[in-house]
């Protein structure tokens, strides 16, 4: 559980909200001239990061309007929440990776942190 | 034309009070309540011309004019309340005085009920049913918030507040949903000597409470 900030409410409970998905998914102009698998391409497939991740939520209970979130997936920190129709806000980052390119924030940290500082060997 | 007939969704209720004196339930009923979409900027004045109330633009806020309110309930939304029998010529006053593109008036009195709670001791019982910070620095009189409380969506509305009478919260619930958050409201009311109630639908009570303790 962690605590959202609806754009026009305030910082309320996750409880309180509803998940939209991935954010920013444009409709294709034209579907009709679209191949299967472009279309299928806009209606099954979504981004699925470890880090920064642009997502829509509905803040179900209280005043029932649509916003975008700008989280980690690693850490749940939300970074910004913005009005739909405008675009992310840019964000440098999201803390020290691991050698393998993974975020700290999710896992064991313990054995990542001790990884970077000694290349790879276990404690 | 009111129907004499008809019966409020807690009419099987009768008011509780704990014998601390410290928390009061009562269901007010027969509020008439409006739903009022329209945009701020363009329509304010139509609004206040017609109520009397000048719009609330401040989240979670609400405006008060003689027995009439605005509740805000988002950035394009309001509920009005107002005494029982006006909500057929405001809203016909209302759709006359609002005729922009996204606008909307609709009549909900019976859909929702309203569970007033009185005390002194309000706020403990309302904060074991909600996530809400309600302590008085940021819950302060005429604020109202939509919100959860185990599995029932509600507005919280702290419509008055005095040193004498304490605070005066009204909980605003859909019909179906009224006899649970009575009870539940009784429930948390227990620890202040508040009379159990029993839910005329058999569920449990002590695990909606356990959820969000
Ligand atoms: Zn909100």
């Amino acid at each position: 559980m962690f605590l959202i900030p609806c754009p026009y409410c305030g910082t309320r409970d996750q409880s309180e909200f509803a998940y939209g998905g991935q954010a920013h998914v444009a409709r294709p102009e034209d579907p009709a001239s679209l191949s299967d698998a472009e279309w299928a391409e806009f209606v099954f497939f979504r981004d699925n990061p470890k880090g920064l991740f642009a997502e829509r939520w509905n803040h179900a209970s209280g005043c029932r309007r649509w916003f975008n979130v700008l989280r980690s997936t690693a850490s749940d920190r939300i970074y910004a929440a913005y009005e739909i129709g405008t675009p992310p806000p840019a964000i440098e980052g999201d803390g020290p990776a691991t050698p393998s390119g993974e975020v700290v924030g999710s896992g064991n940290d313990a054995v990542k942190l001790v990884k970077t500082a000694d290349e790879g060997t276990r404690p | 034309m009111l129907d004499p007939r008809r019966r409020s969704p807690l009419a099987h209720r009768m008011p509780i009070r704990a014998a601390s004196g410290a928390v009061s339930l009562a269901e007010w009923p027969f509020l008439s309540k409006l739903i009022v979409r329209c945009q701020a900027g363009r329509d304010a004045t139509a609004v206040e011309a017609v109520t009397g109330v000048a719009l609330p633009t401040t989240a979670c806020t609400s405006a008060t004019a003689g027995e009439r309110s605005l509740l805000w309930l988002g950035p394009d939304e309001w509920m009005l309340v107002a005494p029982d029998g006006e909500a057929a010529a405001l809203e016909t006053d209302l759709r006359a005085a609002l005729t922009g593109p996204h606008t909307q008036v609709v009549d909900v009195s019976d859909y929702y009920t309203v569970i007033t709670l009185t005390g002194a001791r309000g706020r403990d019982v309302l904060a074991r049913l909600v996530t809400i910070d309600l302590h008085p620095r940021h819950f302060a009189k005429g604020r109202v918030v939509g919100t959860l409380a185990g599995a029932v969506n509600l507005l919280v509305w702290l419509r008055d507040e005095s040193d004498a009478a304490g605070p005066v919260f009204d909980v605003i619930v859909r019909a179906s949903m009224a006899d649970h958050v009575w009870c539940l409201m009784a429930e948390a009311g227990r620890a202040f000597g508040c009379p159990a109630q029993e839910p005329r639908g058999g569920e449990r009570l002590r695990g909606a409470l356990e959820d969000v303790a």
